[in-house]
């Protein structure tokens, strides 16, 4: 009598895309304004005053406090009595941001480059309508954790190696989670944002990246 | 003397006469598959139902009205016993809201278990899952998973003495612990013991159930399809040709007689999320059993 590790699935696919379809209607219209975040923030990064880019690295942790604060808590935690830890660590990912923002200036990048990146994190946050075959289903940076820590690793990217290591931390280990719970649930589509995350998150923990970038103050 | 005669009663007369023809069926689907309690001697039909998985849906209004329909349609089959846990996320509160909504509450043979490893928080448990079922008393409280075991066991059975739950027991699944379970059966008066066993994993049957009936303790067994993976592997399947014999309609019932015509068993517990596998697990609950000749065949047609 083995264990799978769909034994250790407490809910089912379902449940689980119907969190987002609930939370897209409860928040509506809302998230529309979320792709024009997105585009800030690449603006953001891209502009040669230091205080503009540390800016970015906030709104990334307002992004962080409303997943833990609506869907993480609101909607997860009830059918997943382990997310009421991962509020706290996704409340703590923000105030590690804030504290970031206070202490580093990230490197500058290229608005194309910018864009490039907020243009595929978009394309995954479709990952959860691929899945449930409804738009509503879409998974929101900025409101849903997956597209949220992969928005997340890429723009630690831009910041040096040690503090990108602490602050990475907390978006590797939900990306394993969910990575793993997409397997168990059988999703195909929702697995390739914890996927890519992951393979940028090992890219950037690289030694080899250590050097790159120099932050320019 | 005339004889009142109308279309009704013709129409009455011609339906109390298809009834008869089928009155056999009638009175095997009437007379639901019940299990003595052994310490008791109440009487438990032999199909419950699980929650894990199926019935944590939170608050969302969609599938609690589809649950409803499931929980509605057990128990209009004739099933009682819904198990549960806190660890079920929110299935113990989904549960208290559709008892509530079907005014079940009366029906239910409620079950659920102490999950903490904190020996003292087994009366603050019991009473937070009261809550979230809405119900006055739990009918069986067992300890999950062993877990905390010495220190639920005692508070458990004071609770029993004050009248706080009717029965109490402790839960394995997986085939874990199995050797601390017998040791604990062979120590300890219990009620019930849940575990688990299907057609293709019958370790239990070699030591812990002849023990069951030897102390009388009833058994719950948990996992009857798997987990599901038994119809994945055996549903694309044709039901053998002597099937009719064992009492067994479909796969559904096929798995499940296997598992309450063992003389040990008071009860299986299978979740679902759907009707018309509620419908098909209900089946089970009515007709005939294998005998041990075909429970044997049963065995060999799978393995
Ligand atoms: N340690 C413990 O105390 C412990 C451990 C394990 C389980 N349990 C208890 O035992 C209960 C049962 O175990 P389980 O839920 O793990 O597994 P199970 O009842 O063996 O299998 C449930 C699965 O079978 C499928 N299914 C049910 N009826 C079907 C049908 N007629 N046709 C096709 N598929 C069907 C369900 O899918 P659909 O939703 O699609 O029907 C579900 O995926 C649990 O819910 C829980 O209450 C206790």
């Amino acid at each position: 009598m083995d264990y799978a590790l769909r034994d250790f699935l407490m809910f089912t696919p379902e449940v689980y895309l119907r969190l987002f379809m609930r939370l897209n209607e409860a928040f509506w219209p809302w998230q529309l304004l979320f792709p024009f975040a997105l585009l800030a923030l690449a603006g953001l990064l891209s502009l040669p005053q230091g205080r503009a880019r540390r800016l970015a690295l906030s709104v990334l942790g307002v992004g962080w406090i409303l997943t833990a604060l609506l869907f993480l808590q609101r909607y997860y935690e009830p059918i997943h009595w382990g997310m009421a830890y991962a509020v706290w660590a996704f409340l703590a990912e923000a105030i590690l941001l804030a504290v970031l923002a206070w202490r580093v200036t990230p490197a500058r990048v290229p608005l194309g480059i910018g864009l490039i990146g907020s243009a595929m994190v978009m394309a995954l946050s479709m990952a959860g309508a691929v899945s449930a075959g409804t738009v509503e289903a879409m998974g929101w940076p900025g409101l849903t954790p997956d597209a949220t820590a992969l928005l997340t690793v890429l723009a630690l990217l831009t910041v040096p190696w040690k503090p990108r290591c602490v602050l990475l931390v907390v978006p590797v280990l939900w990306l394993l989670f969910s990575g793993l719970t997409q397997w168990a649930l059988e999703l195909r589509a929702t697995l390739v944002p914890p996927a890519v995350g992951l393979g940028v998150a090992l890219w950037g923990l690289w030694p080899g990246t250590r050097k790159r970038p120099r932050p320019k103050r | 003397m005339t004889i009142p005669f109308s279309r009704r009663r013709f129409l009455g007369g011609l339906t109390a006469l298809a009834m008869l023809s089928h009155a056999p069926l009638l009175a095997a689907q009437s007379a639901p598959i019940r299990r003595p309690i052994p310490s008791t001697g109440e009487r438990l039909p032999a199909i419950g139902m699980g929650t894990w998985r199926t019935f944590n849906v939170g608050s969302d209004p969609g599938l609690l009205d589809q649950r409803a329909d499931v929980l509605e349609r057990f128990f209009r089959e004739g099933g009682t016993l819904v198990d549960s846990s806190p660890m079920y996320g929110s299935a113990e509160a989904v549960m208290g809201r559709l008892l509530e909504r079907l005014q079940r509450e009366g029906t239910v043979f409620a079950a659920t278990k102490i999950w903490t490893s904190d020996e003292g928080a087994t009366r603050g448990e019991a009473a937070h899952s009261r809550e979230l079922w809405g119900i006055d008393q739990f009918d069986l409280l067992q300890v999950h998973n062993l877990l905390g075991l010495d220190g639920h066991l005692p508070t458990l059975r004071a609770m029993k003495a004050e009248g706080q739950v009717r029965y109490l027991g402790v839960t394995t699944s997986h085939g874990r612990r199995h050797g601390d379970l017998e040791q604990l059966m062979k120590r300890e008066p219990l009620d019930f013991v849940q575990l688990t066993y299907n057609v293709l994993d019958r370790e239990a049957e070699a030591r812990l159930l002849p023990l069951a009936q030897d102390k009388g303790i009833a058994v719950i067994v948990n996992r009857p399809f798997q987990g599901g993976r038994l119809f994945d592997r055996f549903a694309s399947r044709p039901l053998p040709d002597w099937a009719g014999e064992a009492g067994v309609t479909n796969w559904a019932e096929y798995f499940l007689k296997f598992i309450i015509s063992h003389p040990a068993v008071t009860c299986a517990i299978p979740a679902t999320t759907r009707v018309d596998h509620m419908q098909e697990n209900m089946g089970a609950l009515y007709g005939a059993l294998p005998d041990p000749a075909l429970r044997r065949r049963m065995i060999d047609e799978l393995g």
